[in-house]
């Protein structure tokens, strides 16, 4: 699903991911660990092609995003859904109307956009707030809102950023658990966090950075004993 | 799904999303709208002084024929002939005096042994107004030539006008164009900050470039709409005025059917102006969408 061959990405004197390889199967669920500046983000930006490494290939099924033309980094997205720390709501807009944004904008038919949105509002279990803008939401329910806006239009790659930044251990944990139903449900999920206590219960594969290398890439891994 | 369908689908969209920007961009966007409006109603009037001139100017030429008067003593077929080899003379008309004479009589009455007065004349006809002053100057150094009738002041005071609007108006419009594009872009840069989390979203959604950046043109598209109807219609007003002058100075010469003619063209200037409006926002949008849109 996704490979990383020998990525290095390069801002200025600063080098953020240094010759950086691993492969992620699909269906997989994936954390990717690492104190600030170890070059996570950077990591999921080259994924969704906000970035281009400056040296290595990129391949998300089998595509290599890294020489992927800039009228099909759309298509690209598409098929994966991103969720972001700080959410990234429109505070005008309904639950439902963050939901079906991006959706209106591809030229959805109405009828297959309320279908999508209601099924996706089932996931995140948030029927009951369809309606509800986000200053009237919990933190954990905003993020809940983005979640469902990421997954709504089906993608086989889910990517998620620091997804419990911004969320108490409690929410992070239904945050978390949430992601786990999504990939149950055959996405591919890869999580950056450093949210340690989270990561050592959810006994996944992780992969740890430091100073934008590869330090342990180990299944069912726990958060602590990599990284210090 | 069925590709215009979902194409239909996404423009309408987007026309909403630029009714959205557009109530958002508030003032600003009446900042443009009047300042674009200056600068077509400018090129409107610089365009129909310049349509108009050449009106006059084309009806002016071709009655660019100066008469020439000669003394008896001069061979008027050789004369004709003469003129006829000169360049850039397009036709010559020989007026014998006695034929002038006969013709005249027999619309005056007049006394049997009234001496004829006229004098023997030719027409001339030149190819362009710009070789009329030389051929005249050369016609009068012809001995035996009395006197010489022609108007050529009435077109060199239309060619140095026509000039001055040109200059004058061209330079305004290009100053003012180029304000209008600096004010243009930074109003589609307060509606791309105040989209910033909309934009963002949508490109790491999937959506394609061309629905995020569409909006934004066609913001600068209606902007070009209002303004160039706007400033066609002080254009009626500026004919009016231009036709009144015109006549004030040059009067009997200006050619009929002008009026009419304003009426006619009116559409064909507006369709101008739209055209170097949707030009002039729409290098102020691409630049600020370019500047400051990261898709």
């Amino acid at each position: 699903m996704i490979q990383f061959v020998n990525v290095t990405k390069i801002y200025g004197e600063l080098k953020a991911l240094d010759d950086v390889s691993f492969e992620i199967g699909s269906g997989e669920m994936v954390f990717v660990v690492g104190p600030s500046g170890a070059g996570k983000s950077t990591l999921m930006k080259l994924l969704y092609r906000e970035e281009k490494p400056t040296s290595g290939q990129v391949f998300v099924s089998s595509v290599d995003v890294s020489r992927l033309p800039n009228n099909q980094t759309p298509i690209l997205r598409r098929r994966m859904g991103i969720v972001f720390q700080d959410f990234k709501l429109l505070p005008n807009k309904t639950s439902f109307e963050n939901i079906a944004y991006p959706l209106f904008a591809i030229g959805m038919d109405q009828n297959e956009i309320k279908k999508r949105v209601h099924g996706a509002l089932k996931v995140v279990s948030l029927t009951n707030k369809a309606n509800d803008f986000p200053k009237n939401l919990s933190a954990g329910e905003r993020q809940r809102v983005g979640i469902a806006r990421a997954i709504v239009q089906g993608p086989s790659l889910l990517v998620t950023d620091e997804p419990t930044g911004n969320l108490d251990p409690t929410t992070s944990m239904e945050i978390f658990q949430l992601l786990e139903r999504i990939n149950q449900r055959g996405t591919t999920v890869l999580v950056a966090t450093h949210n340690q206590q989270m990561v050592d219960q959810m006994k996944k594969r992780v992969i740890a950075l430091t100073n934008g290398q590869v330090v342990s890439d180990v299944k069912s891994g726990m958060y602590t004993a990599r990284v210090n | 799904m069925n590709l215009s369908v979902r194409k239909i689908r996404m423009a309408y969209r987007m026309l909403y999303e630029t009714l959205q920007d557009l109530w958002r961009s508030g003032w600003s966007n009446w900042v443009v709208i009047s300042i674009l409006t200056s600068v077509l109603a400018i090129c409107g009037f610089v365009l129909q002084i310049s349509f108009s001139l050449n009106i006059i100017g084309q009806k002016l030429t071709d009655q660019l024929e100066f008469s020439v008067y000669l003394s008896d003593n001069v061979e008027l077929k050789e004369f004709a002939l003469a003129i006829g080899k000169m360049p850039y003379v397009k036709r010559v008309e020989v007026i014998d005096k006695d034929v002038a004479w006969y013709e005249f009589k027999k619309n005056f009455t007049i006394a049997e042994d009234f001496q004829n007065p006229l004098p023997n004349t030719v027409h001339v006809r030149v190819a362009t107004p710009e070789y009329l002053k030389s051929t005249i100057l050369a016609v009068k150094k012809i001995p035996g030539v009395i006197d010489i009738n022609y108007a050529p002041g009435v077109l060199g005071f239309i060619n140095k006008l026509k000039a001055f609007f040109q200059i004058v108006g061209s330079l305004l419009i290009v100053l003012l164009a180029f304000v209008t594009v600096v004010i243009t872009g930074n109003t589609i840069q307060l509606v791309i900050h105040s989209r910033q989390n909309e934009i963002e979203v949508l490109r790491l959604m999937g959506v394609e470039d061309w629905y995020i950046k569409g909006p934004l043109i066609f913001q600068g598209i209606f902007y070009a709409v209002v303004s160039a109807t706007f400033a066609i219609a002080p254009l009626y007003v500026l004919q009016t005025f231009l036709w009144d002058t015109a006549q004030n100075l040059i009067g009997s010469a200006l050619p009929t059917g002008l009026p009419e003619y304003y009426a006619g063209n009116i559409f064909q200037i507006y369709y101008i102006l739209l055209i170097i409006g949707i030009i002039v926002t729409g290098s102020g949008c691409l630049w600020s969408s370019k500047k400051y849109l990261k898709v």
